[in-house]
């Protein structure tokens, strides 16, 4: 059986996605790619978590487990990317 | 454990993001984007953690505060998304800033660009208000004007209190456009020529504020376009006052581009004749061949083309020397040429030559003159010996008084050889034609099938001439008429006086001349060949030498007079000879000398033994004692040889010229030492030898011109020998 906090968790990544795209084309964020990914990963996480307390118990948890591994890997990349954008801007390349 | 290794990776990625996020800075990140990253990066690295450590089957703290924590990384999140839009605002600001900076980079590097432009002239430049008050100047300016910032330009520039009359600047704030003037100024006390450019000057709303004044010094420029004007002149002169004719023709057409004045003159077509012609039209047809292969051959530079032919608008001809040098004229390939007209210089080229040959057959002539001479004495000498021995008025002494006239004939010949040969002047005597003419003509036409009628005037005026000289003349032309007439015919001869003027266009000077014509009605002479019978050398005969008419030439030339021919093919020649006339009397000649004998010692030298053994007899017969010597060093010897006997001689005959040995006026010189008192007579058969007309000059007290006669002899030695005999 799902939680409250799961559900709510969900409706907030919802709307922060929306959000998100809603800004996407707006905003100049460096790495915003990696950035859409990894968020969409952990929305994945989210949906999973949710998921996995209705049926297929092990796979969703599996999947969520996977989508939060993902997710790191995207946020770290994209900060790290970020910081050598930065380097390559201080040194005066543009 | 597969989750457990997700969660960890998870961990670990969500730790990376909190490690780097931390380090972005604004601009890239503001303060609350990189907050609320590191915060939403916190709490799924702690979710992910506490998962890791779960499913490993360890108990974590955080446990029961996951669902909690999840709770926040989205809120966290989007508020790092919301934040990322007040990185919008700062990138667009910072966007603007750097548009700003640039653009004042930009204004600041154009300003600097336009100063240094300013700078760069090197012209003065000066921008003024609309009062003519200077409110810029640039670099050259003040170095040539010094700084005046806020004065007057007409207070610089001509330090005047007013503007100035002809000011550009002035017509420019009129008008609105560019005015251009040039003037004199005084530039640091020079005088300098300059020229301003004044424009006007308007704001962004095309209002007149001021005007930019450009003066630039043009003395230089000024200076070099009153050379490059005097110098064009200077080559234009060159062209048209060139004294030789000169032009310009196009290579390809080869019309006439320009002419001037000198082949104008020279030619006889106007200019608008020559410019409407080509170089062939001056041209002989069959000279147009080789003209067009030399202009096909013509090389850039200067080429020597040689001596070409051209036609002169009356028809004539003339040899002209061209040098020619290609040239481009108005854009097109063409050829300056120099014309030398080397008309006269080639016919006095030729008359060179005609001397030249002469002095050639001069030398020739004159050989055998001195040997004929030596011949001559002997047989006058003989002959005169002869006619001592013969009895008066038999048949022998006429036949040998005949032989004695024709030796003198002959002796004549060659003393006109002689002279012919020594190029000396002829010995004139004041004379009468009409007896020379008479007898000259008998002479050449004895034994021939013409025969001459003679039309001589009872006045005709007598003559300053060399009777032999001229009587060869006569002689010459009456043989080559009775020549151009095989068969016979009559010569007719005319003389007449006449008075030559300047109109007359005879080459003589003005004055009174006797006029022979020698007529005859032969074959004529061809009219190409005119020109040369004149040439030594040059017949037409199978059997002349081409002499006789040459020295014709040249006698009639040492008179003073002229010669020249009018023939007609197939109809005869007319001969005209001028020769001046003399207000004397003539000087008719002697009758025959008598002979005067003599006593004495007489001491004869002479290279030739007939004229020695001949000499001998004729003085023994005059009653000296005679003993010869072949030259000047054997008589010297015989002379001490006898003196030293007691038996010196009372007198010398000495040979001017002795071949190859001592003459008569270096052994007269030897005598002298040793008989100052010796009388000596020089005998030569060059008879214009200086020292035969002057003889006494060189230490000689009589003279005897071989060949000679008794008479002759006996006159000589008689006038040297008498006084003393007295």
């Amino acid at each position: 059986m799902f939680q409250e906090s799961e559900i709510i968790n969900l409706i907030f990544g919802v709307v922060a996605l929306s959000v998100f795209i809603g800004m996407y084309k707006k905003t100049w964020l460096p790495r915003r790619k990696l950035i859409l990914a990894g968020f969409l990963f952990m929305l994945s996480a989210s949906l999973f978590t949710v998921l996995e307390g209705i049926f297929w118990l092990d796979a969703f948890d599996l999947l969520e487990h996977i989508s939060y591994g993902l997710a790191g890997v995207c946020f770290g990349a994209a900060a790290w990317l970020a910081v050598g954008l930065q380097h390559r801007l201080e040194r005066g390349g543009r | 454990m597969t989750a457990a290794a997700f969660d960890f990776i998870s961990a670990i990625g969500f730790g990376v993001a909190i490690v780097f996020g931390l380090r972005i800075r604004p601009p890239l990140w503001d303060r609350a984007s990189r907050l609320f990253f590191v915060l939403s990066a916190c709490v799924m690295a702690l979710v992910g953690l506490s998962n890791a450590l779960e499913h490993s089957g360890l108990t974590s703290a955080l446990d029961p505060y996951e669902d909690y924590l999840e709770l926040f990384y989205l809120p966290f999140f989007m508020f790092f998304i919301l934040s990322m839009h007040s990185y919008q605002e700062i990138k667009i600001r910072a966007q603007a800033e750097e548009a700003l900076r640039a653009a004042l980079n930009s204004a600041y590097e154009e300003k600097e660009r336009s100063e240094a432009v300013i700078a760069a002239i090197g012209d003065s430049l000066t921008i003024q208000d609309r009062n003519f008050k200077i409110i810029f100047q640039n670099g050259p300016c003040k170095a040539d004007w010094g700084e005046h910032p806020g004065e007057f330009c007409y207070k610089i520039y001509e330090e005047s209190d007013r503007i100035c009359d002809d000011c550009g600047l002035a017509l420019a704030f009129q008008d609105g456009k560019v005015h251009r003037i040039r003037k004199a100024l005084l530039k640091k006390g020079r005088s300098r020529h300059v020229e301003i450019t004044a424009s006007p000057l308007k704001n962004s709303r095309g209002e007149l504020v001021g005007g930019v004044e450009l003066v630039r010094d043009i003395t230089d420029q000024k200076r070099m376009e009153e050379d490059l004007r005097a110098s064009v002149k200077l080559y234009r002169l060159l062209f048209e006052s060139n004294p030789h004719p000169m032009w310009v023709y196009d290579l390809e057409t080869l019309g006439f581009l320009a002419v001037n004045d000198a082949a104008i003159r020279h030619y006889g077509y106007s200019r608008e004749d020559f410019l409407s012609m080509t170089i062939k039209d001056i041209r002989p047809p069959e000279d147009i061949p080789r003209l067009i292969e030399n202009v096909s051959k013509v090389t850039d530079g200067l080429d020597e083309a040689g001596i070409w032919r051209h036609i002169k608008k009356d028809g004539s001809v003339i040899d002209v020397e061209i040098t020619s040098h290609t040239l481009d004229f108005g854009g097109r390939r063409a050829e300056l040429v120099l014309a030398l007209d080397v008309t006269e210089r080639r016919r006095l080229e030729a008359e060179a030559r005609k001397a030249q040959r002469l002095e050639s057959l001069g030398m020739l002539a004159g050989g055998l003159a001195h040997d004929f001479n030596n011949l001559l004495t002997g047989i006058i000498g003989n002959i005169s010996l002869a006619n001592l021995y013969a009895k008066a008025d038999s048949e022998v002494r006429e036949r040998l008084i005949e032989a004695e006239k024709a030796a003198f004939r002959a002796r004549d010949l060659t003393q006109q050889l002689l002279t012919f040969s020594r190029g000396g002047a002829p010995i004139k005597k004041t004379s009468s034609l009409r007896d020379l003419i008479r007898d000259s003509v008998s002479f050449a036409l004895s034994g021939r099938r013409s025969k001459c009628e003679f039309e001589i005037p009872d006045d005709l005026w007598h003559a300053e001439l060399d009777e032999a000289q001229i009587g060869q003349v006569i002689y010459n032309i009456i043989l080559n008429a009775d020549q151009a007439m095989p068969e016979g015919g009559t010569i007719r001869v005319a003389c007449e006086n006449t008075v030559v003027s300047p109109s007359d266009g005879i080459s003589l000077r003005p004055g009174r001349y006797v006029k022979i014509s020698i007529a005859d009605r032969g074959v004529g002479i061809q009219r190409e060949h005119i020109g040369k019978i004149f040439d030594p050398y040059f017949t037409t005969k199978q059997r002349g030498r081409g002499l006789g008419l040459a020295i014709s030439y040249s006698i009639v030339k040492r008179h003073e007079g002229y010669i020249y021919v009018e023939s007609e093919k197939g109809k005869g020649s007319v001969f005209h000879v001028y020769l001046p006339a003399s207000d004397k009397r003539a000087s008719y000649p002697e009758t025959r000398p008598e002979l005067k004998t003599g006593r004495g010692r007489v001491l004869l030298m002479d290279d030739e033994e007939t004229v020695r053994a001949v000499a001998s007899a004729m003085l023994g017969s005059l009653g000296y004692e005679v003993e010869a010597a072949t030259d000047g060093a054997e008589a010297i010897e015989l002379f001490k040889k006898k003196a030293a006997e007691g038996k010196p001689f009372d007198l010398v005959i000495l040979d001017l010229t002795v071949p190859g040995g001592m003459g008569g006026k270096e052994t007269l010189q030897r005598l002298r030492e040793m008989a100052p008192n010796i009388k000596a007579v020089v005998s030569s058969g060059y008879s214009n030898d200086p020292i035969m007309s002057d003889f006494e000059a060189y230490g000689f007290n009589g003279v005897i011109a071989k060949p000679y006669t008794m008479e002759s002899l006996s006159q000589a030695i008689h006038s040297v020998a008498a006084p003393e005999k007295r």
